[in-house]
């Protein structure tokens, strides 16, 4: 039963990092189409931002207040990824709209620029953020822990997507983004500047990859390809959710957590990878449009 | 009000209207027939900036738009009811209402005036526009084009799919937006006898020129039948 427990806990989760991982791609791949290659880099830009903050804080306020640091990074990462995407987006996809192969290979150059200019900045080995002292441990119930840090994942996973519920769809900005990707010339014709709204709309997509940083900094060390860890899982996850919906990604972030956390329980976590991915792969044999279909127009100009 | 001259579509390599010309005075209603392919949809497109047109000058009011984007021609005043609707189905009607205040910075209410030219509306106002029939989604979208009050309304074969009873209503619809708000209304239009019933001024488009124009109460049914039919 302890085993269980903790093992549905671990899934939840794993899960839980997935789809934090995976919002940002649900509304840059989602629902704009662009397949985005650096994804996992702007959030190593987050787990660096995380790290630099750390460090500035810790100059100067003393050692009792010093957790304050990881409660400023999240928006501060979120600012930085928000800025570089936007730039992105102006310098090189807003370029490469509806040309899917182009946009792969410019982001993955971009991807290696990153990474190389990570290297030269912050060195090979990897550095580390020390968890506010509140977040570090784990909650005992019976023979089973809940680390705190994790379970500060999941409620900053939900918050963001209660943020994201509310931008899509109770905002004005929302509404604009979702007339914009479900029929580009018509909201065009209502007014809208749709280069704008899709240029605020993959910064939005990349700061959540920042703030995705901010939490995978609490969970191990940090280097250049730490984003290159969660990438793969973010696309299968909202690929199998249905692309272009939020609950898909949603759905499909816990199946990819659960699943791989039950396969390496009776396996090792290599064949639950290749497991994890066979099955994605017959899934989207039978049905390749996802669990959740929605009619959308992609940016086909 | 809006003048188009000596104006060139095109898509891709071939090239749609070839030096076409035409005059909407302020506060009339003008149509725009022909057969199906001479480019009667692709001048409305021209007009709103949805093609490219490398030569010749769209104005309205003076003012110069051909280098404009579209949202920017909207904000200007026009208001555009594209062939098929074009209404957003995922989203409520109110919300595609709520949309056509774009033009005015997203703010404001939905004028009283549009619910009274579509009682329907509201009823459905939770419902997805999807969900609608044919003939209230175009009315939906002619309401939509409406929120932000443009000087000039133009659609886009309005008629096309709809029961006869609702196109009824949409005439109706279209006469008392021009004389309540004396808004300019261009409209491509297939069925002659809605043109010849609704509308001040008509041209006949023929390979992406025009061909004939009269003033409606003055043009010969039988010649522009004639016309549209060879």
């Amino acid at each position: 039963m302890v085993q269980l427990i903790n093992t549905l806990f671990n899934g939840l989760s794993l899960s839980s990092i997935v789809l934090l991982t995976s919002l940002g791609l649900a509304i840059t791949f989602g629902l704009m189409r662009v397949i985005n290659m650096a994804h996992g880099e702007f959030v190593m830009i987050g787990a660096y931002t995380t790290y630099v903050v750390q460090n500035v804080f810790s100059g100067f306020l003393p050692e009792s207040i010093q957790w304050i640091f990881y409660f400023a990074a999240i928006p501060i990462a979120f600012g930085i990824t928000f800025l570089f995407g936007s730039i992105l987006e102006k310098l090189v996809i807003s370029r490469l709209y509806g040309r899917e192969m182009d946009s792969l290979l410019a982001t993955w150059g971009i991807s290696l620029i990153l990474q190389q200019a990570a290297r030269s900045i912050f060195g090979t080995q990897g550095v580390n953020v020390t968890a506010p002292s509140f977040l570090q441990g784990g909650l005992k119930i019976g023979g089973c822990t809940f680390s705190y840090n994790r379970i500060f994942i999941i409620f900053l996973v939900l918050l963001c997507l209660i943020g994201m519920y509310f931008v899509i769809y109770r905002s004005g900005f929302g509404k604009k983004m979702r007339a914009v990707m479900q029929n580009r010339p018509m909201a065009q014709c209502m007014g809208i500047d749709s280069r704008k709204v899709d240029n605020i709309t993959f910064a939005i997509g990349s700061g959540l990859a920042g703030i995705a940083g901010c939490s995978v900094a609490l969970l191990g060390s940090i280097d250049s390809t730490i984003g290159q860890s969660y990438i793969v899982n973010s696309f299968m996850a909202v690929v199998l959710g249905g692309v272009g919906k939020l609950a898909g990604t949603v759905l499909g972030s816990g199946i990819i957590g659960f699943s791989s956390i039950f396969t390496e329980n009776y396996t090792s976590s290599t064949i639950a990878k290749a497991l994890v991915l066979l099955i994605v792969i017959i899934f989207l044999q039978k049905r390749p449009q996802g669990l959740f279909v929605i009619k959308s127009r992609s940016l086909d100009e | 009000m809006l003048t188009l001259s000596n104006v060139d579509a095109c898509y891709g390599e071939s090239r749609i209207l070839r030096k076409l010309s035409m005059e909407v005075p302020k506060g009339k209603i003008v149509s725009l027939i022909g057969r199906n392919g001479v480019g009667k949809s692709t001048t409305l497109r021209s007009i709103m900036g949805l093609i490219k047109t490398p030569e010749g000058s769209i104005k309205m009011d003076g003012e110069e738009l051909i280098q404009m984007p579209t949202y920017k021609r909207v904000r200007n005043g026009i208001g555009y009811v594209p062939q098929g609707r074009d209404i957003f189905p995922q989203m409520t009607v109110e919300e595609n209402l709520e949309l056509g205040l774009q033009p005015l910075g997203g703010k404001g209410k939905i004028p009283d005036y549009i619910y009274d030219l579509f009682p329907i509306l509201p009823q459905f106002a939770k419902r997805k526009g999807g969900a609608l029939s044919g003939g209230q989604q175009q009315q939906l979208a002619i309401a939509r084009a409406l929120v932000a009050e443009p000087k000039i309304l133009i659609l886009d074969e309005p008629t096309e799919g709809i029961q006869p009873s609702i196109i009824k209503d949409i005439g109706v619809a279209i006469k008392k937006i021009n004389e309540w708000k004396g808004i300019t209304i261009l409209m491509v239009e297939q069925y002659l006898d809605f043109v010849l019933e609704h509308t001040d001024y008509l041209n006949v488009m023929e390979k992406g020129e025009i061909v004939y124009r009269k003033e409606t109460k003055k043009a010969d049914a039988a010649e522009v039948q004639k016309l549209m039919t060879e």
